[in-house]
């Protein structure tokens, strides 16, 4: 009797645990399903599902361009984009306190193209990209890959580019009769004749910093043939107190000697700098780029032409090099909880028609077989006409960079060598 | 237990009560920043992972010795604050006793001496900025409409003259703050002492050597420090001004502090910067009871 009862009851016990497990065993390959994790099982496609990307482009023309991609992905893979945009200046602090705390991670992040990227690749908190480029991203213009690739792996997607060049005053040109410099030489020659007809020549915003790193690269493109320097600077294979890189310092020193800065130009910032060449009070600006060509055009409504060159190079008859790179950069946090759904939000910001939006909104889509449409305006013509010229501005040593930002503004105001700033580039490198 | 022991316990419950909204303020908002500061000054961390923290000791203070911009933000800064806090005391006392005096025009000096203190310094920054820039307002005067120069005053581009011109902002911006300070002062300033001081025969001069300045001794000491310390921990004027520049001729330690820890991603030399300055306030607040003439 008791061993029949016992039986019962084990058999009872039995089929509730069976049936406790079937139940948990079912929900598990529900969610499974449901999440996507199960190939074709879920009802949204795979990849998709809700995923949120950061950025900190708030109020500039990139916000539609991310938007409508948005809505591409929305259509095509189910789930939501929930887009938000974080001030720079606290940008990495959250993402990175994010990160260390497992919880509000972004499944895109927008990323800095110098210090954080390479911070943050190396410590394991980027998802590595490389094998996933192969498939259903366009082929990335190779300038830009070169600032992206950290020890030949790549963490960042370049969704476009920058390319920087000087702009100039065609109607100061045409009334003092000059003409676009094909030479270094020149370039300072220009300098003379446009002050004593009681203008300013060249419009630099120092204020800012990055445009006086941004000289030296400009100069580095000429005297580096290899273009290749940098980039070993930055592993440690090469010293960066190399005479390229001096020379690319004395290339600005003689710029400074002929006068060839605007007056003011180390109080000026990227605003004040356009609205002075808008109105006249500059004949040329540096750096100009897709990021400034609106304030431009605001400053005078337009009213005035203005043309792009890069600098010359030292010796006329040299093929002229713009030098730039990318401009927004996508990568995915390794802590993503939806990576695949990531991966298609950014193809959308980069396949044929997030390149037509980027377009339309005058930014230079990274693809390497981007076409410019021949109805595009001509400075845009220009400015991509450029861009496969493009060389690199990116150091990714966030010391040498600020030791390079220093060295050279004490350069422009006269108190560093070029020798000294190759010395103070590879004391920071060796902090 | 004693009535008068529980009415005691009870008392101190509810003042623990009401103090502890404050004190949980200050542990949280306070306290902590600062002992995580201190703390964070002897390790070498980047600010993102924490796994990645590391013990530093006194390397961050020791390298102050061979960093030459720190050593230049540090003699900027004790300039920023030696200057600030005598002008704008040599400025702001005479102008409360003018206004105090009821002089003509008294009431306008009052608005437009408090004016400037209504607005953002990162505003001051910004409209400074529109006048002294190279191709400002004042520029523009002097360049195109006088013609006294063919090229436009470096006001904030010149090495030799950005500092002079963050100064004077920073003075306009507060001259104001001292002056009401004074001016309150002032006001609860008994008229019988002076006029017992006036019938002895005491001029204006001394009147105000014996009877207003010690008077105002206190108050004086309060606005000194409240300059001492402003000037130590002086950001968002300098930032947005000149942003150190050009060529660290106006960096500061707080806008170098900035650098290290928001460019740099120093967060452990950033810290021992921070540490700096909150040393620096610490001993102008305990300057205080010695300048209002207390008993330490």
């Amino acid at each position: 009797m008791s061993t029949s009862n016992e039986f019962k009851e084990r058999t009872r016990i039995g089929l509730w645990r069976r049936a406790a497990i079937g139940s948990v065993s079912l929900a598990v390959i529900s969610v499974a399903f449901t999440t996507g994790a199960i190939p074709g099982g879920a009802s949204t496609p795979k990849g998709g599902g809700n995923i949120s990307v950061w950025e900190w482009q708030a109020g500039t023309s990139y916000i539609p361009v991310f938007q409508n991609a948005a809505h591409r992905y929305t259509s095509q893979f189910g789930g939501k984009v929930n887009i938000e945009s974080v001030p720079f200046a606290p940008y990495f602090t959250k993402l990175t306190s994010n990160i260390d705390a497992g919880s509000g991670v972004p499944d895109v992040v927008e990323m800095s193209w110098t210090g954080e990227y390479q911070t943050l690749a190396k410590s394991g908190a980027l998802l590595n990209l490389t094998k996933y480029l192969k498939t259903g991203f366009p082929a990335f213009n190779k300038a830009a890959m070169g600032s992206l690739t950290e020890n030949g792996q790549v963490y960042g997607i370049p969704m476009d580019m920058n390319t920087l060049t000087i702009a100039y005053n065609e109607g100061i040109f045409a009334k003092l009769g000059l003409k676009v410099p094909k030479s270094l030489a020149q370039l300072i020659a220009l300098a003379a004749p446009l002050r004593a007809a009681g203008d300013q020549p060249l419009g630099v915003n120092e204020m800012d910093g990055w445009p006086d790193a941004d000289l030296w690269f400009s100069q580095v493109a000429y005297t580096d043939p290899t273009h290749s320097l940098i980039f070993k600077a930055d592993d440690g294979t090469t010293s960066w107190n190399n005479p390229q890189f001096v020379k690319a310092a004395s290339n600005v020193q003689s710029m400074v000697k002929g006068k060839l800065f605007a007056d003011g130009s180390p109080s000026l910032t990227l605003s004040s700098v356009s609205a002075a060449f808008g109105q006249g009070q500059v004949a040329m600006m540096y750096p100009a780029g897709n990021f400034d060509t609106s304030l431009v055009n605001q400053a005078d409504n337009g009213k005035f032409k203005y043309g792009l060159f890069p600098f010359p190079p030292v010796v006329a008859g040299q093929k002229s090099l713009a030098s730039g790179g990318p401009a927004i950069i996508w990568s995915i946090p390794a802590k993503s909880k939806n990576p695949a759904a990531a991966l298609n939000y950014i193809r959308e910001t980069v396949n044929a028609i997030g390149q037509a939006e980027e377009e339309a909104n005058n930014f230079i889509p990274s693809s390497a077989s981007f076409a410019v449409p021949a109805n595009a305006n001509p400075i845009y013509k220009q400015m991509t006409g450029f861009q496969p010229t493009a060389q690199t501005r990116a150091i990714f040593n966030s010391s040498v960079n600020t030791a390079l930002g220093n060295a050279m503004s004490g350069l422009l105001s006269g108190t560093v060598s070029p020798k000294q700033l190759g010395v103070d580039l590879q004391a920071a490198a060796s902090k | 237990m004693t009535k008068i022991a529980v009415k005691l316990h009870s008392r101190s419950v509810v003042g623990a009560a009401f103090v502890a909204p404050a004190t949980a303020f200050f542990t949280m908002f306070l306290l902590f920043p600062v002992l995580a500061v201190a703390a964070l000054a002897f390790t070498n961390w980047n600010g993102f992972n924490l796994n990645q923290i590391s013990w530093g000791g006194f390397g961050n203070f020791s390298q102050f010795a061979s960093d030459g911009v720190f050593h230049e933000a540090l003699v900027h800064t004790v300039i920023f604050v030696v200057v600030t806090t005598v002008v704008l005391n040599v400025v702001g006392l005479p102008i409360a006793m003018m206004i105090n005096t009821k002089v003509a025009g008294h009431e306008f000096l009052r608005i437009a001496m408090f004016l400037p203190l209504g607005l953002s310094p990162v505003l001051t920054a910004i409209l400074w900025q529109q006048m002294l820039g190279p191709y400002g307002l004042i520029n523009h005067v002097v360049v195109n409409t006088l013609h006294w120069r063919s090229t436009p005053i470096g006001f904030l581009g010149d090495p030799h003259m950005a500092l002079m011109t963050v100064l004077l902002a920073s003075v306009w911006q507060y001259a104001g703050y001292n002056m009401l300070l004074y001016y309150a002062g002032l006001q609860s300033l008994p008229k019988e002492r002076l006029e017992a001081a006036s019938i002895d025969g005491a001029g204006a001069m001394r009147q105000l050597r014996y009877v207003t300045l010690p008077y105002l001794r206190p108050v004086i000491a309060v606005v000194v420090v409240l300059n001492l310390i402003g000037g130590w921990k002086v950001f968002d004027l300098v930032y947005v001004l000149t942003n150190g520049g050009p060529n660290n001729s106006t960096q500061m330690l707080s806008t170098y502090l900035y650098l290290q820890a928001f460019t740099l991603n120093r967060v452990g030399y950033a810290s021992a910067i921070a540490l700096t300055i909150i040393a620096l306030a610490a001993v102008s607040a305990l300057m205080r009871r010695r300048l209002a003439g207390e008993a330490i």
